[in-house]
């Protein structure tokens, strides 16, 4: 009796419940209108996606170790410097952060920053367009990289030793970047596997000044041709930088020349007593570097846990303008120098599978080529001024790098790098305080570098 | 707890575990939508018959696969294109290599409609003003007064980047193309839109017809099948591709030399590819 009275409330509500369970059909088209409704949340969503796929975003932090051998020695990427006593620096060598946008029609917006303990500073910041018809030819226009040489167009990224060449960071080029237009062409030339030529109109003044007169010409034409079978890639490249500085002062007729309002004082610093003491007012001095670059890869992977060499090598060589303690080019000078300069350096990377590099480079650069040994700050007759306008900036030097790069990851790269300097040594430039500016011996400024990158 | 037994027993574990790891060999493989099913029919094959080899395959297209390959996140790259001049040059940058370009299969790219097309075939220019927008209707086609809906694949597709080469003639696509993630996708799509189009392989023409393709308007139709695609005689024949950095050694080696033997092409015939050889 008690179980008779339990089922037949179940069994009404089962029949109760059979009479509001909808057929298979409207299962269907309700399962088939929720679909639909997913649907469109994702086209909607696709299409964000898709606009923002065009904004790219990269970066990279580079954070070091530096020892020193020994104290008071500027650190080899010029900032900050290693205070006096200390061997050992930390620092963020470069912090980019870097957005891309490329809208898919042929034009394309750049944005990069460098972010370190020393500030922000612009990097890049240019708009490209490649016309649509050929798709050969681009113009670029805004703060970009200087297309002259192979360094200087190399992600630091990728960079397999840890500086760029001495010649690179010290004659004229010091932060690869300038504001101007850069045309551009990528033929596709039979029987070549890359082909391109750039030609560019810039300030001539970098990053810093965007203010000057367009002053500055800059070509280079590189060409690659791949053999698979023979596991071979080889490069070439040529690159012609042509330059003017006007010496001038910022002080209104300062030495009463009324045929100018600004004047300024230029020095061809060739060693000859006679042309140094030749002072130019308001004087245009020419820049002209012309630059040679090869690069050679092999697969030599057929040795176990090898994977690929590359030689590389560049030389520069011609007329630099620059300060008098160097010839990295200056917003403006009232004092400008012309030395006759020469650079280059060839490296070796050998790549193990996908996770090491060893890297062996020979760098050599002397900024001015017109005088040497002890030449060099040769003093005069009262034995103070130095007779022939010469200093420390005009010896020559000559690097050894020896480095291991680590691939930890896709993202993260462990570099330790052996920086062995010799300095060309002048008896007159002797000095008994300070060892580190000794220069009539070779300075001990040798570096060891521990670096960290992640890059993404 | 007795800790010298376990002090003794510490070298052996981690022997045991070294040992456990130099006997299981793992081979990452990423890359090309289009090869995807194949590639997990391989690896599935090929580890049944070597328990100690993982084989990790995934898709993201050919272009994420070569970007993977230069990071060196995966050992082989499956791409269902030749590898670019500027990818090369990537390659060239970080290993000093141009890698090593293996034909793994063939494939005869395939123009899809919906079942319900009365249209039989098209000719390579057809196709290609379809793509860029010059013909919209389908009665332009010998088909109904309809509006063309046109289905492709994102541009790091492989088979995006083949089609773009060799039937637009490097062009840029119609802007209203709808731009699907995978060749899957784009069946999917013409399968239930009886005025859709799409390209793609093969393997993947399932609920929908494949067109025979013309290389001018007076000559014969052609549909791809193992003869059409073998003698190269279908206009759009291709090679699918596995890359790899350098020369393969070991796991990586003994697993494409299977790949490339009759046993792994058999595989590749059983998916909807054609042998490469």
């Amino acid at each position: 009796m008690k179980s008779k009275a339990i089922t037949l409330p179940l069994a009404l509500a089962a029949i109760a419940s059979a009479e509001s369970t909808p057929n298979l059909g409207e299962k269907l088209d309700a399962v088939e209108g929720k679909l639909g409704s997913l649907e469109e949340n994702y086209l909607e969503t696709k299409s964000t996606v898709a606009a923002l796929a065009k904004l790219k975003i990269s970066g990279l932090v580079q954070a070091q170790v530096q020892y020193f051998a020994d104290t008071n020695i500027l650190s080899s990427s010029g900032t900050p410097t290693a205070r006096s006593g200390q061997q050992t620096q930390f620092m963020v060598r470069r912090g980019r952060l870097k957005a891309t946008y490329d809208a898919g029609n042929g034009s394309q917006w750049v944005m990069q920053y460098n972010l370190n303990q020393s500030g922000l500073s612009a990097q890049d910041m240019y708009v490209k367009w490649e016309e649509p018809w050929l798709k050969t030819f681009s113009v670029q226009a805004g703060l970009q990289d200087i297309p002259f040489g192979y360094e200087i167009g190399y992600s630091s990224s990728s960079m397999e030793w840890l500086e760029r060449s001495r010649f690179e960071r010290s004659a004229m080029f010091k932060d690869e970047k300038d504001v101007g237009f850069v045309l551009g062409a990528s033929p596709k030339v039979p029987g070549l596997d890359a082909a391109s030529l750039k030609i560019a109109a810039l300030n001539g003044y970098g990053a810093a000044d965007a203010t000057m007169d367009p002053a500055s010409f800059t070509a280079r034409a590189n060409i690659a041709k791949n053999l698979p079978e023979a596991g071979l890639g080889l490069a070439l490249g040529g690159s012609y930088y042509m330059d003017k500085r006007l010496a001038l002062s910022t002080t209104k007729n300062a030495k009463g020349d009324k045929d100018s309002l600004y004047v300024g004082e230029s020095w061809k610093i060739d060693g000859r007593t006679s042309d140094i003491r030749t002072r130019s007012y308001r004087k245009e001095l020419d820049a002209s570097i012309v630059g040679a670059d090869a690069q050679i890869t092999w697969d030599d992977s057929f040795v176990p846990t090898l994977a690929g060499l590359k030689v590389l090598g560049e030389l520069y060589t011609g007329t630099a303008v620059g300060g008098a303690g160097g010839n990295t080019r200056t917003n403006s000078g009232d004092v400008l120098y012309q030395r006759d300069v020469l650079g280059w350096y060839v490296a070796a990377v050998q790549n193990f599978d996908k996770v090491a590099q060893l890297v062996v480079r020979y760098d050599a650069y002397d900024p001015n080529t017109n005088v040497s040994g002890d030449e060099i700050g040769r003093k005069g007759p009262d034995g103070k001024t130095v007779s022939n306008g010469t200093s420390k900036a005009d010896l020559a030097y000559g690097s050894w790098y020896f480095g291991l790069n680590v691939f930890l990851n896709g993202n993260t790269k462990l570099s330790i790098g052996y920086d062995l300097i010799e300095n060309e040594t002048s008896s007159s430039l002797k000095n008994t305080t300070v060892a580190a500016s000794d220069f009539s011996k070779d300075v001990d400024d040798d570096v060891l570098t521990v670096r960290g990158q992640f890059s993404f | 707890m007795n800790v010298p037994k376990l002090k003794f027993l510490a070298p052996l574990g981690i022997a045991a575990l070294l040992m456990g790891a130099a006997n299981t060999e793992t081979i990452t493989v990423k890359g090309s939508d289009t090869m995807v099913i194949m590639a997990q029919r391989w690896a599935e094959s090929y580890m049944a018959k070597h328990p100690g080899t993982t084989i990790q395959v995934t898709g993201g297209g050919s272009g994420t696969g070569i970007s993977a390959l230069i990071n060196g996140t995966t050992d082989i790259c499956n791409s269902s294109r030749p590898m670019k001049s500027s990818e090369r040059a990537k390659l060239q940058e970080r290993y000093a290599t141009l890698g090593i370009e293996i034909k793994s299969a063939k494939d005869g790219l395939s123009v899809y409609v919906n079942d319900a097309s009365p249209v039989q075939d098209i000719t390579l220019d057809d196709l290609r003003d379809v793509y860029l927008g010059k013909i919209t209707n389908w009665k332009q086609l010998g088909g109904p007064d309809a509006k063309i809906i046109v289905y492709g694949r994102e541009n790091n597709s492989g088979t995006y980047a083949f089609f773009k080469d060799h039937v637009l003639g490097g062009k840029d696509y119609l802007a209203s193309m709808q731009s699907m993630p995978g060749t899957a996708a784009v069946v999917n799509a013409v399968s239930k839109d009886p005025n859709g189009i799409g390209y793609g392989g093969m393997a993947y023409a399932k609920g929908i017809r494949i067109l025979g393709v013309r290389k001018a308007a007076g000559s014969a139709a052609v549909v791809p099948s193992a003869q059409t695609v073998g003698n190269g005689s279908y206009p759009l024949s291709r090679y699918l591709y596995m890359y790899t950095s350098k020369r393969p050694s070991g796991a990586v080696k003994e697993y494409i030399d299977w790949i490339l033997s009759p046993e792994g092409q058999a595989i590749a015939t059983q998916v909807g590819y054609f042998p490469a050889r």
